[in-house]
């Protein structure tokens, strides 16, 4: 009898230790940023094991671009890693779905919470309907972000955003003239942002069309686009110096210290309405979303991606449904609010909402984004498109290696690469 | 001239070879094998590989930046003469015990104890438009220089700094302890002969030291082509464009980037080919001097 009161024994604290011990693992690309994301994730995580009891978070925070979907890689190699990793919804998710649970079964319950754009989007070839790999945090845009006491100081109206082609230029010179640097830049990024938003105003709801090939980068639109950012950087309106610059953060920091009048920044993640609300004031910061150029159709249009980050499962977990679980409760109801609110980023997630009492110029982003949102092109292509574009605007806009026509030619060819 | 083989030998001989041998097969002679095999495959470098035969190839002598990354390869290769010529005079100058030479030796070592990865990283906050050197080159001259955008000065920038002046602590003491093995008495010969600096230089120093000299030479070349990434990705990232892209940074780009690992392959190949060639041209000097 004491042998077996023993085995017993024995067998309870086996299988309790294993209930104790379960972790899920997450990797991270923005846990990292000590006092933006990892604040409301760490609260997030806090509140997701407490509705979990006997559940432990491992949050590892892994560096991004580019090393970090090299180690997604590396983990596939082995076929071992998270339960759960952070992806960019498009080519980069679409690339790794092999390794992707398909999260469908487990999202039955919040998936009409999520805008029809973002479920788009982290559907596998972008189309609604094909398995959903993702879970989205964030839905990403791109604008132009500009401080209006700069606009003030250069006799301009800052409560007027230089909005087509002449106007901009002509706040250019006189902000030039008054001795204030027009356009803050950082790297290739402003070039490559300038023109997601230009691709915007020149093919609006026709974007996906460069990805089956109906359109093509050879309208006048796009061409006068490109002609007038080339033109920017020429006459010195956009900051030189900043080529040589990170775009993040230093980019970001420079005009968010006040380093200059316009900035191509983001609408989520970092770069975005709040950082620099919180920084330069609430009421000093205005947000237009496009320069309209004469040929371009389509005015005031919104370049959006309609999921930014997201999560994922990964299909070698031995936990699932936990692994889902977790997912769902970072994207949906208290864990969406939480994320939204504390880092700026906008929220795919319709029931996460937004307050834009205290940020003026969130209430002026989210007006375009009701009136004409156009999709964002570079996560329609492949894997290393960004990387590959980015040297080609490198060699017209920066190093003047090449010509406008030959750009043009190049940066079509680009969308059937591989 | 008596044959060797097990007959004669015995067992023996190959017991000893053995770990060394397997330890070649596993780490060199596989993988070469296997990166082989994958430069004939599709495959994201992991999962499925598809065989494909030569379109890799096919595709890697078509794309524009597998040439424009040979082309800057044989840039920083013609760095290699500059490099060594300017090192071997200052470890000749030195060899001359002008004062503070220890120090000076100390001082020029010194990047080569932080590694490339924090040189890249310096060089490029110290290189930036806005950054402390060109502070001081406006301050003298009213407009900075564009090392990290332009790309005939990023390219040259790279060469200079990673080919020259990094490997000049490294080279300095190689040829230094080199010379130090010169017989003092043939110096003494040439001063006596009225020999000045620079004869004694090119007609003793240099001579004495020509196995040193091509080691030294031997090792740049496989720094150009096989240790110039980490350098480059901190500094420039093979950009601006593809003006500092090199082979290494290619096969990280493709492999790394957009997940081809069989087309990384392929220039993997051609890397391993240059290697090879420089291997073999380092093993025949090696032959010539123990004959």
């Amino acid at each position: 009898m004491k042998k077996v009161i023993l085995g017993l024994g024995f067998v309870f604290l086996c299988t309790a230790g294993s209930l104790a011990a379960q972790t899920l693992t997450v990797w991270d690309f923005k846990y990292g940023e000590v006092t933006g994301a990892q604040v409301p994730m760490k609260q997030i995580d806090a509140l997701f094991m407490k509705a979990n009891p006997g559940v432990k978070i491992n949050h590892v925070s892994q560096p991004l671009d580019p090393q970090y979907y090299q180690i997604i890689q590396s983990a596939a190699t082995a076929n071992s890693g998270p339960d759960v990793a952070m992806f960019h919804p498009g080519a980069r998710e679409y690339g790794f779905d092999d390794i992707l649970v398909d999260l469908g079964p487990h999202i039955k319950d919040v998936k009409g919470q999520f805008t029809d754009a973002s479920l788009e989007m982290v559907s596998i070839g972008g189309k609604l309907g094909a398995p959903v790999k993702l879970l989205p945090m964030t839905m990403q845009g791109f604008g132009i972000y500009y401080n209006k006491e700069y606009f003030k100081k250069a006799g301009l109206d800052p409560e007027k955003a230089p909005k087509n082609a002449k106007d901009f230029l002509a706040a250019c010179e006189k902000l030039k003239a008054a001795g204030i640097v027009p356009i803050t830049s950082g790297q290739t990024y402003t070039v490559n942002f300038f023109l997601r938003t230009a691709v915007a105003n020149a093919y609006g709801p026709t974007v996906p069309g460069l990805a089956d090939g109906t359109q093509k980068f050879d309208t006048p639109a796009f061409r006068q686009s490109v002609q007038f950012l080339k033109d920017l950087i020429d006459k010195g309106y956009v900051e030189k110096d900043g080529f040589s610059r990170p775009y993040f953060m230093d980019g970001i920091d420079k005009f968010a210290a006040g380093g200059g009048a316009m900035f191509v920044g983001l609408l989520s993640d970092v770069g975005n309405w709040k950082i620099f609300s919180d920084k330069l004031g609430a009421k000093n910061v205005g947000y237009f979303p496009a320069v309209n150029f004469p040929g371009g159709k389509y005015q005031d249009q919104q370049v959006a991606q309609g999921a930014g980050i997201g999560y994922g499962v990964m299909k070698w977990t031995k936990n699932e449904k936990l692994a889902a679980a977790y997912v769902k409760f970072a994207t949906t109801g208290e864990g969406a609010k939480i994320y939204a609110s504390a880092t700026g980023a906008l929220s795919p997630n319709t029931a996460a909402g937004g307050d834009a009492s205290a940020y003026p110029v969130l209430k002026v982003i989210q007006g375009y984004l009701k009136s004409g949102i156009a999709k964002d092109y570079p996560p329609l292509f492949y894997n290393g498109y960004e990387d590959d574009s980015n040297r080609l605007c490198d060699q017209l806009f920066v190093t003047g290696t090449m010509t406008i026509d030959q750009f043009l030619t190049e940066y079509q060819k680009l969308v059937t690469k591989k | 001239m008596r044959h060797r083989g097990l007959e004669t030998d015995g067992i023996a001989p190959y017991l000893f070879l053995a770990p060394l041998l397997v330890l070649l097969v596993l780490f060199i002679l596989y993988p070469v094998t296997m990166n082989l095999l994958a430069s004939f495959t599709e495959w994201k470098g992991y999962g499925p590989q598809k065989w494909i035969g030569l379109s890799n190839y096919e595709k890697m002598f078509q794309d524009q930046a597998f040439w424009t990354s040979l082309l800057n390869t044989g840039i920083f290769v013609l760095y290699i003469p500059i490099g060594t010529a300017f090192t071997l005079f200052v470890a000749a100058l030195m060899r001359e015990s002008i004062a503070g030479w220890k120090t000076y030796r100390a001082i020029l070592y010194i990047p080569n104890l932080l590694g490339y990865v924090i040189m890249g990283v310096i060089f490029s906050i110290y290189l930036r438009d806005d950054g402390i050197l060109n502070a001081l080159i406006r301050w003298v001259t009213g407009a900075p220089v564009h090392f990290l955008i332009d790309p005939v000065l990023a390219v040259n920038s790279i060469g200079l700094i990673l080919v020259v002046w990094l490997h000049l602590g490294f080279g300095i003491i190689y040829f230094l302890a080199a010379m130090n093995g010169i017989e003092k008495s043939i110096y003494e010969a040439a001063i006596i002969d009225g020999a000045n600096f620079w004869k004694t230089f090119t007609n003793v120093t240099v001579p004495s030291i020509r196995f040193a000299v091509e080691f030294f030479v031997v090792f740049n070349f496989i720094e150009v082509f096989a240790r110039m990434f980490s350098f480059i990705y901190t500094l420039t990232q093979g950009g601006p464009g593809y003006s500092t892209f090199t082979l290494e940074y290619g096969i990280f780009a493709q492999g790394f980037q957009k997940f081809q690992a069989g087309y990384a392959s392929a220039w993997s190949m051609v890397l391993f080919v240059f290697c090879a060639v420089i291997s073999t041209v380092q093993i025949r000097l090696m032959q010539r001097r123990d004959a």
